[in-house]
């Protein structure tokens, strides 16, 4: 079953970032003593995976800047449009609000599932 | 074949909801016959069909029982022969779908950690040939590639899919079995489980193919109550599953890109590129079309489906436009309006 959006919004992102925690995850259990290759095999693929998605990222970005940047040259050239700067398609600006609302909403969900869940521990105990 | 398997077998019963799935019920129990590991039983549960899925069903030697009536949903079927099973473990298999041969076999040993209590597998459509086909094929490659597993890591699969799954039998009558209070009984089964401290596995080596929608009357009937399925769980849920980690991350930002993300891919981006005059901005439909393609084509790569892949990714894009007007209907409908969708339709 999947419904909404895949791929798009902080969902994607949010699944990005999850790869790198399991990267973090598994080595605390290796220094413990927790972890085998099974584990770590599958932890890679999945951060081969996600790296491979914002490399493809970086590279679809740069393609569309170029497409852009070279169709507008060859358009101004000949007197049809104003000649434009070379624009990049990946700002650091959206980039750093996308992450910025995706940890917001991790954060704010996590408060209050505490305070929710102390509450409904105090409601068990004095009914 | 998998000995450990093997012996959990004799303690499986496989159940089989079908309402008007003549054209492919025969094809669904010939696959659980064949399983590696074949169950202890095969019961269909045919809910009062208006075509001859009881005598083709009969036709193949497997136990087929008959509610007195309709029972109007698919958890009410299930429930129907719920009560008739006494094996340990159990399986729900939707009447369209079919089990690659070993399925049983990589499915099973999963329950055998006593607070696992269901596992579902990897799912694939059996037919990709329309727009909608393909569209879903390449959803199901980035879902059960990608997101599904790190769900599964961190110990919470989002559902543990209708249409494949296997429960511990006692627990899941302790339950009540499915409820028929949302459209997603699946997604509701699986919540419940996690309230109550059980866990649920995700097992990618089990394949399952369903039908799924192959136009956009049908298409747009399971799409409908999916996003009904998800608010409505989400009401109904969400106190008790706002404590329970990685789960509530996972849930609130499905709500928050279905509401949002769907609201900027539909409106915001076309008025943006029209405003400004600069079509730059509907590069916001594709841009993230790699986030999507390389699950797409690892899985791909795998099942040698490079080609597949590659001619059914145009129709994702189209597939996920209408999933947002739905999910938007959805949220205006149960959350605003306060009108839930109580029909269930399956649409064919």
């Amino acid at each position: 079953m999947n419904v909404g959006l895949p791929g798009t919004g902080i969902g994607g992102i949010f699944y990005l970032a999850s790869t790198f925690l399991m990267v973090i995850v598994e080595i605390i259990l290796t220094l413990k003593g927790k972890s085998d290759l099974v584990r770590w095999r599958f932890v890679l693929g999945q951060l081969g995976i996600g790296t491979g998605i914002i490399f493809g990222m970086f590279v679809a970005g740069w393609i569309i800047e170029l497409l852009f940047y070279l169709t507008h040259s060859v358009a101004s050239s000949y007197g049809l449009t104003q000649a434009v700067p070379r624009y990049h398609v990946f700002l650091i600006k959206p980039i750093f609000w996308t992450l910025a609302t995706l940890l917001t909403i991790v954060v704010s969900i996590q408060i209050l599932g505490i305070v929710i869940g102390k509450n409904r521990h105090l409601r068990v105990k004095n009914p | 074949m998998n000995k450990s398997a093997s012996y959990l077998s004799n303690e499986l019963t496989i159940m089989v909801p079908a309402f008007n799935e003549a054209d492919s019920i025969v094809d669904t129990i010939t696959s659980l016959q064949r399983q590696t590991t074949p169950p202890k039983e095969i019961i269909v549960i045919d809910d009062c069909s208006s075509d001859d899925t009881f005598q083709k069903a009969k036709s193949t030697g497997v136990t087929v029982i008959q509610p007195p009536q309709n029972t109007g949903t698919k958890a009410g079927a299930q429930n129907f022969a719920l009560k008739q099973v006494s094996t340990k473990f159990i399986m729900a298999i939707d009447g369209d779908t079919t089990l690659a041969k070993d399925a049983v076999e990589k499915l099973l040993p999963a329950l055998k950690e006593e607070h696992i209590v269901a596992a579902c597998g990897f799912v694939l459509p059996r037919y990709v040939n329309t727009i909608w086909e393909r569209g879903r094929y390449i959803e199901y490659l980035l879902a059960f590639t990608f997101y599904k597993p790190i769900q599964d890591y961190f110990g919470k699969p989002l559902i543990s899919s209708g249409c494949f799954s296997v429960y511990k039998t006692q627990i899941l009558k302790e339950n009540g079995g499915w409820t028929t209070r949302t459209m997603a009984e699946d997604m509701d089964l699986t919540w419940r489980f996690y309230q109550q401290h059980y866990g649920v596995r995700f097992i990618p080596e089990a394949v399952s193919y369903p039908i799924e929608p192959h136009d956009f009357n049908f298409m747009s009937k399971q799409l409908k109550r999916w996003s009904h399925g998800l608010i409505q769980n989400i009401i109904l849920h969400w106190r008790g599953v706002i404590d329970i980690g990685y789960l509530n991350s996972m849930i609130a930002i499905a709500l928050w890109d279905g509401v949002i993300a769907s609201i900027a891919y539909l409106f915001l981006v076309p008025l943006l590129a029209i405003f400004f005059a600069q079509p730059l901005f509907l590069l916001g439909y594709i841009i993230d079309a790699p986030a999507v393609l390389v699950p797409a084509l690892v899985k791909g790569y795998q099942r040698r489906e490079i080609g597949k892949v590659l001619t059914s990714f145009p129709s994702f894009f189209i597939l996920r436009t209408i999933n947002g007007i739905f999910i938007l209907e959805a949220v205006w409908s149960e959350m605003i309006m306060k009108k839930p969708l109580r029909i269930y339709e399956k649409g064919h």
